[in-house]
C-alpha cells in the first residue's frame, strides 16, 4: 500500500548555510584592521566576502551533498559593514527560509557572533560551527546560557554525526501514533510502566498521539457494507474491501512464498495480513507513522479469537516499512524505537527483557516461556556457558530489516502464534545468525524524564523453530546488574536495533533535556 | 635587473596591455590579451609554465617570487590583516581590483572574486567593457 505520510525514516534535516561577514566602508587602520593600499579598500573586502563565501559553500556540498538524510538549503551570505549593525531586516535576510531550516550552519568572516546570538533569540533556531578557530567555543558559549540552541563540531564527521541526531530529533518531533486502545487510552493493562502522561510526552518530545476506538477498528476488518458496522451505523467506514482483499492476498502469497519456512495455511495467514492493511488505511487516513495497540486488552475482547488474527505480523512489517509498530499499547517502547531506528536507520525490535546472568553465575536465568521447548533452550544455554552479564529480549515480532531498511530481507519463516487453532501469523528470525553483532537499546522511563541507554553483543537467538511469543535474542552486556538496576526505573520493554548508535543515542537524550541511564 | 626595477618595467607594460584591451573586440584576443597582462603583472612574462585557474597560477608566481628573492622566512602565507586572508588570496583580489580600475569598469564583487579562470574573468571583463561602452 502507497503511505502518504511522511515515515521518519524519510525526513531530512534541513541545513542552511550562512556566511555572515563584515565589509568595511573605509580605509582605515586599527586595533583590529591593518593592511595596506586596495587590501583596505571595501572593493576588495566584497570580493574577499564572495570567496570566503564561495569556498565555504563549496565545502558544505563536498561534506554534506552525499549525506542522504541532510537536505542543503540555497546558502545565505550576509554582509554588514565596520559598525555590525543589527538590524531587524538583516535577521530576516538570515531567516528567509527559517520556515522550513532545521539547522543553520555558520561561517564568520571574520566576526559576527553577536549577530549569531541575536539571530538566534529571535528566530530559536539551533546553530552550529565546524571547526573554524575561536569562533566555535566563542558562539557556543555565548548562545548556550542565553538559552539558544548551539552546536560547535571539531570536524565534518562530528558534524554528520551531530546531524544525524539532530534529525533523529526531527523525525521524533514528526512522530504521530496512532493509539487503538480499549479501555484506558493512557495505559494498556500490561504496560502500565509506558508513558502514562500523553500531554507531558507531547511537549517535551513533540510525539502527537491520536486515539482510535479499538471496537471501531476491529469491525472495519471485516469486509461488509461499510455503512453496516455496529459500532458506527449509518456512517461510511473503511472496512476492507474486495480491492483490498486482492492486495491482502498478493501479501500473504509472497510472505509465504518468500519463506524459508511457512508451517501456516495461507488462509490462516489472512487474517493477520488483513488487519495490518486495516492498520496502514487508517495510518493514512489520520496522518500517522506509528501504531500501538492493546493485546492482552484487546484479547480479553475475544474479538481477535473471533477474527483469527494477532497483531504480531502487522508489528513486524510496519516495523519494516518504517512505521515504529509496539506491542501491548506500550508507548514508552515505541518512541524508544523511533528514536532508535532515526538514528540506525534500520527496522527496530521490542520486546520482553530482563536478564539472564550476571557476571560468573553458572546457571541461565530465563523467563518459563523460553523454556517451554527444551531443545531450544538447551541450544540457546549451551551457547552462553562461558558468558557472563547477559540480557535478553523476546516477542514474536521480529523482521526481516534489522540490518537496515535499505538491506536485503534477511531469511525467516512463518509459524502461528495461537498454536490449538494455529492462526495469528508471525515472523521467525533465527537471531543466532547474528552471533557478535552489536545491538543499542534505549527506553524512557514512565515519565518521559529518563532514558536508559545500553549496548550488549549477541551471544545466542531463541524460538526459530517454535511458536508462539517464544523468539527472541541474548546478548552480553557490559554489566547485567547495572542493566536491570537501569530497567527497574525504565520498564519492561527495551526495544534494540543492531548497530552502534550508543553515543548518538546519548548525545540525543542530552538535547532532549533528558536524564541518562547507562549500564556502562 | 632586480626585481624592483623588473616590477617598475613590467606595470609600464602591463598599462600598454590594457590599451589594447579596452579596444579588443574578438573574445580569442581578448583572452590573450589578458594572459600577457597577467604575465607581466605576476612577473612571468619570460616564464612557459601558464595554469588558467587563476589561484593556481598566482600561488606560482608567488613562489617563484619568494625563491628569487632567496629568503624562505618570507614564504609565510599568511596576510597581514585580521581577515586572515592569505598571500594569494590578496593579489589575485589585487590583480582584479588593478583590471577594473585600469579599464574604467565596474565588476561585480562576487562575479569578480568566483571567477576561477582567466577564460572566465576575460569574459566578466568583455561584457563590462560592452556596458560601459554602450
Amino acid at each position: 500500500m502507497e503511505h502518504s505520510f511522511t515515515k521518519g525514516k524519510d525526513i531530512v534535516l534541513n541545513v542552511q548555510p550562512v556566511t555572515i561577514s563584515i565589509y568595511h566602508e573605509y580605509v582605515f587602520e586599527g586595533p583590529c584592521r591593518f593592511g595596506e593600499g586596495e587590501q583596505l579598500t571595501k572593493e576588495y573586502d566584497l570580493m574577499r566576502i564572495a570567496m570566503i563565501h564561495k569556498s565555504f559553500v563549496d565545502e558544505v556540498n563536498e561534506k554534506l551533498g552525499d549525506v542522504g538524510f541532510v537536505n542543503i538549503l540555497e546558502p545565505l551570505v550576509i554582509k554588514r559593514d565596520e559598525t555590525f549593525p543589527v538590524t531587524d531586516e538583516l535577521l530576516d535576510e538570515m531567516g528567509k527560509n527559517a520556515d522550513i531550516a532545521d539547522l543553520y550552519l555558520i561561517k564568520f568572516h571574520p566576526f559576527g557572533i553577536d549577530f549569531a546570538l541575536a539571530f538566534a533569540q529571535k528566530y530559536k533556531k539551533p546553530l552550529a560551527s565546524v571547526l573554524q578557530c575561536c569562533n566555535d567555543s566563542g558562539m557556543v558559549a555565548s548562545l548556550r546560557p542565553r538559552g539558544c540552541e548551539a552546536y560547535g563540531w571539531p570536524s565534518w564527521e562530528d558534524a554528520i554525526e551531530g546531524m544525524k541526531v539532530l534529525r533523529a530529533r526531527k523525525a521524533i518531533a514528526n512522530t504521530r501514533v496512532l493509539c487503538v486502545p480499549r479501555n484506558n487510552s493512557n495505559n494498556s493493562l500490561s504496560a502500565l510502566d509506558s508513558f502514562y502522561h500523553h500531554d507531558e510526552v507531547t511537549e517535551r518530545l513533540g510525539v502527537q498521539f491520536r486515539y482510535y476506538n479499538l471496537h471501531e477498528f476491529m469491525d472495519q476488518t471485516n469486509n461488509v457494507d461499510p455503512t453496516t458496522n455496529p459500532t458506527l451505523p449509518g456512517r461510511s467506514c473503511d472496512n476492507i474491501n474486495d480491492k483490498d482483499e486482492a492486495e491482502i492476498h498478493a501479501i500473504v502469497d509472497a510472505l509465504a512464498a518468500g519463506a524459508a519456512e511457512c508451517d501456516m495455511k495461507r488462509e490462516d495467514i489472512f487474517p493477520s495480513v488483513k488487519a495490518h492493511y486495516l492498520v496502514n488505511k487508517l495510518l493514512n487516513k489520520l496522518g500517522c507513522n506509528a501504531f500501538a495497540a492493546p493485546c492482552p486488552d484487546m484479547c480479553a475482547t475475544r474479538r481477535l479469537n473471533e477474527g483469527r488474527f494477532t497483531l504480531c505480523l502487522n508489528h513486524s512489517l510496519n516495523n519494516e516499512n518504517g512505521v515504529c509498530s509496539a506491542c501491548e499499547y506500550d508507548l514508552s517502547a515505541l518512541v524508544s524505537m523511533v528514536l532508535l531506528s532515526n538514528l540506525s536507520f534500520s527496522a527496530p525490535y521490542m520486546g520482553n527483557t530482563s536478564i539472564g546472568k550476571v557476571m560468573n553465575d553458572p546457571e541461565l536465568e530465563v523467563s518459563p516461556l523460553l523454556m517451554r521447548n527444551k531443545d531450544s533452550y538447551a541450544d540457546a544455554a549451551d551457547a552462553m556457558a562461558q558468558a557472563n552479564n547477559i540480557a535478553y529480549t523476546f516477542h514474536a515480532t521480529p523482521n526481516r530489516l534489522l540490518e537496515g531498511f535499505d538491506a536485503e530481507k534477511a531469511p525467516y519463516a512463518i509459524r502461528p502464534f495461537a498454536m490449538g487453532g494455529r492462526w495469528g501469523a508471525t515472523i521467525r528470525y533465527d537471531f543466532n545468525r547474528d552471533i557478535g553483532k552489536t545491538v543499542t537499546m534505549c527506553r524512557f522511563d514512565p515519565l518521559c524524564e529518563k532514558l536508559f541507554i545500553a549496548r550488549g553483543t549477541i551471544v545466542a537467538g531463541i524460538g526459530y523453530k517454535d511458536e508462539n511469543c517464544t523468539e527472541g535474542v541474548f546478548f552480553e552486556v557490559a554489566d547485567s546488574k547495572k542493566f536491570y538496576e537501569c530497567s527497574l526505573q525504565v520498564g519492561n520493554h527495551i526495544p534494540l536495533v543492531y548497530g552502534d548508535v550508543y553515543d548518538n543515542a546519548v548525545d540525543l537524550a542530552k538535547m532532549l533535556g533528558l536524564e541518562v541511564l547507562t549500564c556502562e | 635587473m632586480d626585481i624592483k626595477s623588473h616590477v617598475k618595467r613590467n606595470e609600464a607594460l602591463a598599462r600598454e596591455e590594457l590599451d589594447q584591451l579596452r579596444t579588443q573586440a574578438d573574445p580569442e584576443r581578448f583572452y590573450l590579451r589578458l594572459q600577457r597582462y597577467i604575465r607581466l603583472r605576476y612577473l612571468l612574462e619570460d616564464d612557459p609554465y601558464w595554469n588558467d585557474d587563476i589561484a593556481a597560477l598566482t600561488r606560482y608566481s608567488i613562489r617563484k617570487t619568494l625563491d628569487q628573492a632567496g629568503d624562505p622566512a618570507k614564504l609565510s602565507d599568511l596576510g597581514v590583516n585580521c581577515a586572515g586572508s592569505s598571500s594569494a588570496t590578496t593579489k589575485h583580489l589585487l590583480l582584479i581590483i588593478s583590471l577594473r580600475k585600469g579599464l574604467g569598469i565596474d565588476l561585480d564583487p562576487d562575479e569578480a572574486a568566483c571567477a576561477e579562470t582567466v577564460r572566465e574573468l576575460a569574459a566578466l571583463l568583455r561584457a563590462a567593457l560592452l556596458k560601459a561602452h554602450r
